[in-house]
């Protein structure tokens, strides 16, 4: 059993009640309630969510620095063939100065055959040099020929031998079998000693039959083919 | 004692280090998964905001500076995630008919976390995240109006506008 004492009694302020009421205001109440509010936990899985978002970061990052090498080499693979590249416009200029099918005239000089000295180029023998320097060779008249039978070149024959092992040594060649050197030399020079324009058609509008008198003046070509030999020694 | 021990993480954090990325995610999950699951309202997209709120703590650890507690900084970027993902379906109540600044007033009774947790669900997605991101995680009003696109005075309207609703619903939970 609790002993009873007579202890006094105290009243509380007679404000407490309103002061008690005033603690029931929204602000109040938000303000001590707020840190209470209840905490909500993620699931188990959600770190292996960002570890695996993390390791995909990890192996992108790689990717796009191989890409940006490869970028790289791409650009200064271009730069470098930009500086060692020959100009475009020589090989344009070659082409249409070949394939110009036009009535642009071409010079053309025929080489005068008549009265060109002929100076012959310096042999290996001293007699044969001495000979070429005295004597100028003049070419007096144009000579046209009509079909030419060319003479066979009498080759020495070389009789082909079985090939050879792999084991065994090749032959020597003999000296009977070395053909001698020549010193003589022929200048052979030839031309059609006519120029033939042919405009070829290139429109719609020109008929097939223009083009086949165009191409006719080559068929029937009035000009001659000249060989010129010129004799050395 | 802590705070080193932060920094030490922190460090640990900036070298990639798995263990201590961790580490920090079990020390503070709680309280980020809380902050985007009230905004949110939605299991999904809290655990997604979350995973994306930790993927861009781990990016940009190495910036921080220190200038507030990594609590406050990580809770920033979690609570920007979160309006980010909720802004698309973020709508705000025209308050033209609505006595928004009339005084908030006292309630009927006394409550608890609990009840409050349930009132603050129920409101509506616009004034509900300014609510949170002033009176819960202690945003500036600018900082929230530049988080949400709306003006200072449309956030501060807004905050009216939740306590009333919240007076309201609490009200009556406290007479039922």
């Amino acid at each position: 059993m609790k002993e009873n004492f007579d202890l006094p009694e105290f009243q509380p302020n007679e404000h407490f009640w309103d002061k008690l009421q005033g603690e029931k205001s929204l602000e109040k109440q938000l303000s001590r309630e707020l840190s209470h509010l209840p905490l909500a936990a993620p699931k188990e899985e959600a770190w292996q969510g960002i570890e695996e978002e993390l390791n995909n970061q990890h192996s992108i990052r790689p990717f796009w620095i191989g890409v940006a090498a490869v970028f790289l080499a791409m650009v200064a693979a271009y730069i470098l063939f930009m500086m060692v590249k020959v100009d475009p416009f020589s090989n344009e200029q070659e082409y249409l100065l070949t394939n110009t099918y036009s009535e642009m005239e071409i010079p053309f000089e025929v080489p005068k055959m008549n009265k060109q000295k002929v100076t012959s180029v310096p042999a290996v023998k001293e007699k044969a040099v001495q000979k070429a320097s005295k004597e100028n060779f003049m070419i007096k008249e144009e000579i046209a020929l009509g079909e030419i039978e060319v003479p066979e070149l009498s080759m020495p024959v070389f009789i082909t031998e079985a090939p050879l092992a792999v084991n065994e040594r090749p032959r020597p060649v003999q000296e009977d079998e070395i053909a001698e050197e020549s010193f003589h030399e022929v200048r052979v020079s030839w031309g059609i000693n006519e120029k033939i324009n042919i405009n070829t058609a290139y429109s719609a509008k020109n008929k097939l039959t223009d083009t086949e008198r165009e191409l006719s003046k080559v068929r029937s070509n009035p000009g001659k083919l000249v060989l010129r030999f010129s004799k050395g020694q | 004692m802590k705070s080193i021990f932060e920094k030490d993480l922190i460090a640990a954090c900036i070298r990639q280090d798995r263990k201590a990325q961790f580490e920090l995610f079990e020390r503070y999950k709680v309280a980020l998964y809380s902050t985007v699951y009230r905004i949110l309202d939605d299991e999904a997209e809290a655990h997604d905001a979350l995973q994306e709120s930790f993927i861009e703590i781990f990016k940009g650890i190495k910036k921080f500076r220190g200038e507030s507690t990594l609590g406050a900084w990580m809770k920033k970027i979690a609570v920007r995630k979160a309006i980010h993902m909720t802004k698309k379906r973020i709508y705000f109540s025209s308050l033209d008919q609505v006595d928004a600044f009339s005084e908030a007033g006292v309630l009927d009774g006394w409550i608890d976390g609990q009840m409050l947790d349930q009132a603050i669900r129920k409101l509506p997605v616009g004034c509900r995240s300014v609510f949170l991101m002033i009176e819960v995680e202690g945003f500036k009003h600018a900082e929230c109006a530049q988080m949400l696109s709306i003006s200072e005075s449309t956030s501060k309207s807004q905050l009216f506008y939740a306590k009333k609703l919240l007076r309201e619903s609490l009200n009556q939970v406290l007479k039922a």
